[in-house]
C-alpha cells in the first residue's frame, strides 16, 4: 500500500469574528495519494478554500495535523518550509487578480525559479520556454504584460507559475470558474494532460460537480465545514448516498430539455446555516428532507456505507432501501 | 402561436471606446412572445446584455450609438423620449440584475424599495395598501416571515434572499416582461435551482414573459422555451429549446455543447474545447465572425457573413455549411 502524499487529520480551523467564533473547518480528515486528484466540492462558505489555505501553511490551524509526504507541517522549520513550498503549487480562481499587472509573463513565471534559486542565466530562459510550451502559450508572448492576454491565456500563465518550481502537489482553487464556457474546457484538458505528463497530484476545489467529475479520481462533498460524503468519482456520481449530495446533483440542470422536462428535482428549502452558530446535530438537518429528531441532536460520524464510500448520515442505509 | 409582445428588428449597438467604435451588437432581430421564457445564451462580450439594455435605454447615452427598431405594443422603444421611456421601464418591462449584493439600496427598507417603483406609477395608493402589497409580493417570491422582513434592510439577507427581493421589486409594477441578466450567476447551485424554479412559477402564475440571459447551456435546457445563441454581436442560431438541443446546427452551438462538462455523461468522457478566443469587436469583422475558430471553415466563410437561414419554420442558423454535412 502506498503512503498518502497529503494526510489531513482531524483538522479544525476557527476564526474569531467580533465576539463570535466562525467554525470554518470543523474536524476534517482526508488523504490524497500520489497521482490522484481529489475533488473538493461544496457551496460558498463551506470551508473548502480554508482547507487550501491551511494546506499551503498560509494560516495556522486551530487543531489537528497536516502531513505532507509523512512529515507534519507544524514540525517544519523555516528552511524545511521553503522546501515544502517548492513541492506545492497553487492555481487561483481569478486570473485577473492573481497576476501582478506590472510584471511581464516572463517575470511572473520566473519568480519562483529565483526565490528557490533553481536555475540561473541561460538555463532560466530555457526553463521559461519549456514552461510556456507546456501550458500552450507562444514563446514570443513572454515579454507581454497580463492585460495583453485573454482570460484563458492568463490562467495558463498562472498554471506555468505554479509549475515553475517543479512541484509534486498542486492545489487548484476554482481555477476555471472565472473563465468563459468555451475556454473552460481548454483549461480542464490542459490540467489533465499536465497530470499525465508530469505525474502531478491535485487537490481540485470547485463548487460545480460537473467539472469535478471530469478531473477527479476521488470526490469529497463538504457542507458547513464538514465532509458529508467521500468516494471514488464513479461511485459517488453513480450512487450518491448522502441527501445533500443527492440534492446538489439534482440542482444541476442537464443540457437536454427532454430529460429536464421529466426529471424530478429535489429543491432544497432554505439556506446554509451560519458557521458562527452551526446546528448542534447534523449540519444539514435544517434543510434535509429526511431529517429525524436524532439528526437535530447528534452529529453523525463519517462511516463506511459501501466499499470505499463514506458518508456522514444517521439515516443510511435506511433511506436508500426505501 | 402566442402573440408577440416585443419585436426587435436589426438592432445595432456600438460604444465609443478610446476613439474606436466597438460594435457590441451587429444587427440582431428577435421576438419575445407573451408568457414565454426566451433565453439568450453566449459568452461574455457577445452582446447579450448590451442588446437588452439598449431596449430600455440603460446604456450611457453619450458613448452609445443605437439603431434599429424595437416594437413593444405599438411603440418603438428605440425612438422614445426619456419621459416616455420612464412610463415603460419598470412598469411594462422590468429588470433583474446579476449581482443581488450591489443592486439593492442598503439604506432603504426592503418593503419601501419594493414599492418604490409601484408608487411611481400608482400615486394614489395609501401607505397601508402599499405595505400590504409589498408583503404579498414577498410571500409570492417565497420569503419566510414576510410581514417582519418587509421592515428589514438588505444586508440582513443572504444572496438568494436578496435575489428574491429583486424579483419582487421587478414584479411590483406588474410588468408584462422581465429581463433577467444572469440572475443566478452569483449564487450557489442549490439556490440557483430555487430562483429559476421561482421564475418559471411566476411565468405560469402571472403570465409575465422573461428574457433570461445566461452563459450556461444547462440553464437554457432546463428553463427556456426558445433560445437565441449569440456570438460576437450576432444571433447565430435561433430555435425552440428542444430543437436546439436535438439538432444544434451552427458549429459554435455544437462546439459549446461539446465543450461543457455534463452530469449525464460518464466521468472522464473527453471534453472538446473550442480553440482560440472570440474576435475583437473594435476591428472590422470580415466574413463570419466565428471562422477563425471553426473546424468546418470554407473559403466563403472568410469573405461573406452568412445570414440566418431557415432549417425548419422555427429553427434558424447562420452558416454557409449545409446542414447535411457531417458534424
Amino acid at each position: 500500500m502506498m503512503n498518502p502524499l497529503v494526510k489531513i487529520s482531524k483538522l479544525k480551523k476557527f476564526y474569531a469574528q467580533d465576539r463570535n467564533i466562525v467554525r470554518s473547518v470543523d474536524d476534517i480528515s482526508l488523504e490524497i495519494f500520489p497521482g490522484q486528484t481529489l475533488g473538493l466540492v461544496g457551496e460558498s462558505g463551506c470551508g473548502k478554500s480554508t482547507i487550501a489555505r491551511c494546506l499551503m501553511h498560509l494560516t495556522d490551524v486551530t487543531a489537528g495535523t497536516i502531513e505532507f509526504d509523512g512529515k507534519s507541517l507544524d514540525s517544519l522549520n523555516r528552511k524545511e518550509l521553503k522546501v515544502y513550498r517548492r513541492q506545492t503549487g497553487m492555481i487561483f480562481q481569478d486570473p485577473y487578480a492573481s497576476l501582478n499587472p506590472r510584471m511581464t509573463a516572463k517575470d511572473i513565471i520566473s519568480e519562483p525559479l529565483e526565490i528557490h534559486r533553481i536555475v540561473r542565466g541561460g538555463d532560466k530562459q530555457k526553463r521559461i520556454y519549456e514552461l510556456l510550451d507546456l501550458v500552450g502559450l507562444p514563446r514570443e508572448s513572454s515579454s507581454r504584460f497580463p492585460h495583453e492576454f485573454s482570460g484563458g491565456q492568463r490562467q495558463r500563465i498562472g498554471i506555468a507559475r505554479a509549475l515553475a518550481a517543479g512541484p509534486r502537489f498542486i492545489i487548484c482553487d476554482e481555477p476555471i470558474s472565472a473563465l468563459d464556457v468555451s475556454v473552460q474546457a481548454q483549461i480542464i484538458n490542459l490540467l489533465k494532460n499536465l497530470q499525465r505528463e508530469i505525474g502531478l497530484t491535485y487537490l481540485f476545489i470547485a463548487h460545480d460537480l460537473r467539472i469535478v467529475k471530469y478531473l477527479s479520481t476521488h470526490v469529497a462533498v463538504m457542507y458547513l465545514g464538514q465532509i458529508m460524503e467521500i468516494a471514488e468519482t464513479k461511485e459517488l456520481y453513480d450512487n450518491p448516498m448522502h441527501p445533500y449530495t443527492q440534492a446538489l446533483l439534482s440542482a444541476i440542470p442537464i443540457p437536454n430539455p427532454k430529460i429536464e422536462k421529466t426529471r424530478e428535482r429535489i429543491v432544497l428549502k432554505g439556506e446554509v446555516p451560519s458557521p458562527i452558530n452551526p446546528p448542534k446535530g447534523c449540519p444539514f438537518a435544517t434543510r434535509c428532507p429526511h431529517a429525524t429528531p436524532q439528526c437535530h441532536h447528534v452529529r453523525p460520524e463519517l462511516r463506511t456505507v459501501a466499499p470505499g464510500h463514506k458518508a456522514a448520515c444517521h439515516l443510511l442505509p435506511v433511506i436508500n432501501e426505501a | 402561436m402566442k402573440n408577440p409582445l416585443l419585436t426587435v428588428e436589426d438592432l445595432h449597438v456600438s460604444f465609443k471606446v478610446q476613439k474606436k467604435l466597438l460594435q457590441a451588437v451587429r444587427g440582431i432581430s428577435f421576438t419575445v412572445h407573451e408568457q414565454e421564457i426566451l433565453g439568450i445564451v453566449g459568452e461574455s462580450g457577445c452582446g447579450k446584455s448590451a442588446s437588452v439594455k439598449a431596449l430600455i435605454n440603460l446604456l450611457p447615452p453619450y458613448s452609445t450609438l443605437i439603431s434599429g427598431s424595437a416594437l413593444y405594443r405599438g411603440q418603438n422603444l428605440i425612438s422614445l423620449s426619456d419621459t416616455e421611456m420612464q412610463k415603460i421601464r419598470g412598469k411594462e418591462i422590468g429588470m433583474i440584475f446579476q449581482d443581488p449584493m450591489t443592486s439593492l439600496n442598503p439604506t432603504m427598507k426592503i418593503g419601501d424599495q419594493i414599492v418604490e417603483g409601484y408608487l411611481l406609477h400608482h400615486k394614489s395608493a395609501s401607505r397601508q395598501e402599499t405595505r400590504e402589497y409589498a408583503i404579498r409580493l414577498l410571500e409570492l417570491v417565497g420569503i419566510p416571515q414576510a410581514s417582519s422582513r418587509v421592515d428589514e434592510y438588505a444586508h440582513t439577507l443572504s444572496g438568494g434572499m436578496r435575489q428574491r427581493v429583486m424579483i419582487a421589486l421587478a414584479l411590483a409594477p406588474k410588468p408584462k416582461l422581465i429581463i433577467a441578466d444572469e440572475p443566478t450567476t452569483a449564487l450557489d447551485v442549490t439556490i440557483q435551482a430555487q430562483i429559476l424554479d421561482l421564475m418559471k412559477q411566476i411565468k405560469d402564475k402571472t403570465g409575465t414573459s422573461f428574457v433570461l440571459i445566461t452563459h450556461d447551456m444547462s440553464v437554457v435546457a432546463g428553463y427556456c422555451d426558445r433560445v437565441l445563441v449569440m456570438y460576437a454581436g450576432k444571433v447565430i442560431e435561433r430555435a425552440p429549446v428542444e430543437a436546439l438541443f436535438n439538432r444544434p446546427s451552427h458549429p459554435y452551438t455544437q462546439g459549446l455543447l461539446q465543450s461543457i462538462p455534463r452530469l449525464d455523461m460518464p466521468a472522464h468522457h473527453p471534453l472538446l474545447p473550442i480553440q482560440g478566443s472570440p474576435p475583437s469587436l473594435t476591428e472590422e469583422i470580415k466574413g463570419c465572425a466565428f471562422c477563425n475558430r471553426c473546424t468546418h471553415v470554407m473559403p466563403i466563410c472568410k469573405e461573406k457573413d452568412p445570414e440566418l437561414e431557415k432549417l425548419t419554420p422555427s429553427h434558424f442558423y447562420a452558416c454557409w455549411r449545409d446542414d447535411e454535412s457531417p458534424r
